[in-house]
């Protein structure tokens, strides 16, 4: 069996931001999955965890959906599967079809007892399809730095587990891990103009807002430049991601 | 007939316990698994209870699955 645990992808280096609202996903690429056992959310490695989520899951982790024969209308872009119990809005289904990447999507709308809408859909515009196989993920949504995930200040690492097994009882384990940290204040963070973000006035048509600029990586933001203020009565502002200079 | 082509299906889906499976191999497994699937819950447990039967009539040899018996 393989199973994908997908976590928020932050590292030591990247953490995610406390308050933060997040959704880890577990699913699997081989359609088998026949129980969800367990899933956990700590900040140590190991199995079992101690922190139970499996309560908290979306769909909940009796909802079983899976097979082979999956079906897709290019119009009006909607996905065909076996059942729909139990799924909502932003639960995640993984999909292998030869048409698409294969992987984890979200439904972004359940139209009736069988059949979806994906967000992001990935078969949108490819023509009908048949022969798609899928397996509903499970999902855990919550803000970041809320128990059962830690965050402080220097960021703290946190497992996303889960244990699943087939229908002969096979069972694997899978996590992923992230950091999370709590968000950093002051001016050694969010600068205006290289000086602190409240109390000040400034008259300047090339105005400099910094964010997180004491942060290593300035939590992937590049810089955000406003625009020149000179003639313009609105003052929009481009935000521009990816670290790096200032 | 499920997939057209062994491209087609799942790369999880193309083995068992390690072992290649033939496309016919792969589409007899399926069919067995939806006689056995009793509700759109059932499709792991019949998948599971279809392997469980092909393994007892097939055996891994040389990197292929060859039914019992046959050369």
């Amino acid at each position: 069996m393989a199973l994908l645990v997908n976590g928020a992808g932050g590292s030591a280096a990247d953490p995610i931001l406390h308050g933060l609202r997040a959704q880890f996903v577990f699913a699997t690429s081989s359609f088998d999955v026949a129980t969800v056992t367990n899933a956990w959310m700590d900040q140590a490695p190991g199995f079992p965890g101690t922190s139970s989520i499996s309560a908290s899951l979306t769909p909940t982790a009796a909802t079983i959906i899976s097979g082979v024969t999956g079906s897709y209308a290019d119009t009006p872009d909607q996905l065909t599967i076996g059942s729909t119990t139990g799924l909502a809005t932003d639960d995640a289904i993984y999909l292998s079809h030869a048409s698409i990447t294969d992987g984890i999507y979200l439904i972004a709308s359940v139209v009736d007892g069988t059949t979806i809408t994906l967000q992001s859909d990935p078969f949108a515009g490819g023509g009908d399809q048949t022969g798609i196989s899928y397996q509903v993920g499970w999902s855990f949504i919550e803000d970041i730095g809320t128990a059962p995930i830690s965050s402080d200040a220097a960021g703290d690492e946190n497992y996303f587990k889960a244990r699943v097994a087939d229908g002969s009882a096979n069972t694997t384990d899978a996590f992923d891990t992230f950091w999370a940290r709590t968000a950093p204040t002051g001016s050694a963070y969010i600068a205006l103009d290289g000086l602190t973000y409240t109390g000040q006035t400034f008259s300047d048509n090339v105005f400099t807002l910094s964010i997180l600029a004491s942060w290593t990586n300035k939590g992937g933001i590049s810089h955000v430049a406003l625009a020149n203020h000179s003639v313009q009565s609105v003052n929009n502002f481009t935000w521009t991601s990816g670290g790096g200079t200032a | 007939m499920f997939f057209e082509s062994i491209n087609k299906v799942p790369p999880r889906l193309r083995k068992l316990r390690g072992t290649a499976l033939s496309m016919d191999q792969i589409e007899g497994i399926l069919v067995r698994t939806e006689e056995l699937s009793e509700g759109p819950g059932e499709f792991p447990n019949a998948l599971a209870q279809a392997r469980r039967e092909f393994m007892e009539s097939h055996e891994s040899v040389d990197g292929a699955w060859v039914a019992v018996g046959g050369s």
